[in-house]
């Protein structure tokens, strides 16, 4: 279903249901990858959200809200399924589950030094700003609604994203990139 | 977002280019207002372009890996979850009868629910029925209890009863488009042994035969092959129609029904040997076709594109195929944007 088209709240057509469902079923998916490679533990978490949606369609008037409320809902249903796993196998006191570094890349850098220190700026970044950039950047949401679903204010996702940024811009800078260069066995 | 002055990015470095969520939005999507905005930008500060440029190049480069289930995954997610709704409205039924009967006020909502419960055990089964559905851009085979069988063109699904037994006719409910090769009675009685197959808007009676319905968005169109079959409509204002072999009947419930003469059935049955061939169809017949088969939405960004007639058989298993052809033929780019094709000319 395209974004540009109001999502169907109350579904007189079963078609729009099924289409709306596979298109959030593979988003999801990919999302919940980023923290888990468990394929049930997602599925499950997208069955609930999906069946609560179901029944509470009706009440949800604004459609511009569901792409929120699906990711909201679903990161939140993921994550306690995640530590009540934790939980079982005894690995508690683990914080939020880790947005995986190796989900995040710089694609086309064909300079080695610099793809290498992009690597190595991505590898710092702290689970929740690789989440974060992959909502703006990925999923293309607006700030708003990153903080939403990360359950943060806007004003937070504002800095939690400005920092993972300034933290990347380094690796823009041809200044630095020249005294690294230079200087590659400058003591830190 | 409020569109800020050129003015405002004057001391923007690249560094703070990529953090502004106006620029961001720029890169993510731009649309004309937001080009014109960074082209006259960068005519205003020149010396700004290098900036704007790698800023933009910075963010384009930052990728994601993609880990997206199979077509089949979430074809079987989708029916566990229409199972489960099943279920919900089932409990919710069971609860509600003990009340009835004092609660008039309440009628109106459980009638909603008997309606919603009548859909999902028509549709999707209740205990000792069968469901097969096809997801966008799948087909399948569907044996039938009887032995008859049934191809299921994409986004598609027939529902039936698990056993059949001579004494019910034999009954399928079909939803989207399905190829029906029924054998003749299988009981022994001499007596025909009924094969019904029902649609939103109509029943199709039959008894032995091959042929084809085909339900999108309200129209119902049926095409025989071979053997006879006669239809009965919901709406009881129509009459029944018998059909012969070559023959097509449209019924759309807002024009009626028509009945066409075909001298060659088989081009509405090729989409089982993955020919899309519709009779000197309009571009924008085979974009409806598309979507309904593929799930996309295709947009034609000049009307008189759809009036365009193509002639000649389409293999349209292969989506990009079907796109190469119309691009070449309407001289159009095609633009892909998650589940929307864009067809621009060129």
């Amino acid at each position: 279903m395209p974004e540009n088209k109001p999502l169907p709240i109350a579904f007189s057509d079963e078609d729009d249901y099924s289409i709306l469902y596979a298109r959030y079923f593979s988003k999801l998916f990919n999302y919940g990858h980023k923290f888990t490679a468990d394929n049930v533990l997602i599925e499950d978490s997208i069955q609930d959200v999906f069946l609560d949606y179901w029944k509470r369609r009706h009440a949800l008037k604004e459609p511009s809200a569901l792409n929120s409320y699906l990711f909201t809902a679903f990161r939140y249903s993921l994550f306690n399924k995640l530590s009540k796993a934790k939980k079982l196998v005894g690995m508690e006191g683990v914080e939020e589950p880790d947005f995986a570094s190796a989900n995040i890349f710089y694609a086309k850098e064909e300079d080695a030094v610099r793809a290498a220190q992009l690597r190595a700026a991505l590898d710092q970044l702290t689970p929740r700003q690789r989440e974060a950039l992959f909502l703006r950047f990925y999923e293309g949401l607006p700030y708003e609604t990153v903080a939403e679903v990360m359950n943060i204010s806007v004003k937070a996702s504002y800095k939690l994203m400005a920092r993972s940024l300034a933290h990347l811009k380094e690796c823009l800078s041809p200044a630095l990139f020249f005294a690294l260069f230079q200087f590659p066995m400058l003591p830190r | 977002m409020e569109k800020p002055a050129h003015k405002h990015y004057e001391h923007f470095g690249s560094g703070d280019l990529i953090c502004d969520p106006f620029f961001q939005d720029w890169v993510l999507d731009a649309n004309e207002t937001q080009h014109i905005f960074w082209q006259e930008f960068m005519a205003a500060f020149p010396h700004k372009k290098t900036e704007v440029e790698a800023a933009r190049d910075f963010l384009r480069q930052l990728a994601f890996r993609e880990s997206f289930p199979e077509p089949e995954r979430v074809e079987l997610a989708y029916r566990r979850h229409l199972e489960q709704i099943a279920a919900v409205t089932k409990d919710a039924l069971k609860r509600k009868r003990g009340v009835t009967a004092m609660w008039w006020a309440a009628a109106a909502a459980v009638v909603g629910i008997v309606a919603l419960t009548l859909f999902f055990e028509r549709g999707f089964g209740g205990r000792e029925k069968v469901n097969e559905s096809t997801a966008f851009g799948i087909k399948k085979q569907v044996m039938l209890p009887d032995g008859s069988t049934v191809v299921l063109n994409a986004n598609s699904s027939v529902s039936f009863g698990k056993d059949w037994n001579g004494a019910q006719p034999r009954e399928v409910w079909l939803k989207g488009e399905g190829y029906f090769d029924v054998k003749k009675s299988g009981n022994n009685t001499g007596e025909g042994w009924k094969f019904l197959v029902h649609t939103g808007a109509l029943t199709v009676e039959v008894l032995g035969t091959r042929f084809d319905i085909r339900e999108r968005r309200g129209v119902t169109e049926v095409v025989l092959e071979e053997g006879k079959i006669a239809l009965s409509f919901l709406n009881k204002a129509h009459k029944g129609v018998r059909m012969t072999p070559g023959q097509m009947v449209v019924y759309d419930p807002q024009k009626g029904i028509k009945e066409i003469d075909t001298t060659n059935a088989v081009h509405y049955t090729a989409w089982k040997k993955n020919k899309l061939i519709l009779r000197n169809p309009t571009v924008a017949e085979i974009a409806l076709y598309l979507e309904d088969n593929f799930g996309y939405k295709i947009v034609l960004e000049k009307e008189e594109m759809g009036t365009k007639k193509i002639e000649g058989p389409i293999l349209y298993d292969n989506l990009n195929d079907v796109l190469f052809i119309l691009s070449t033929v309407l001289h159009t780019e095609v633009i892909r944007k998650d589940s929307t094709i864009i067809l621009r000319p060129r």
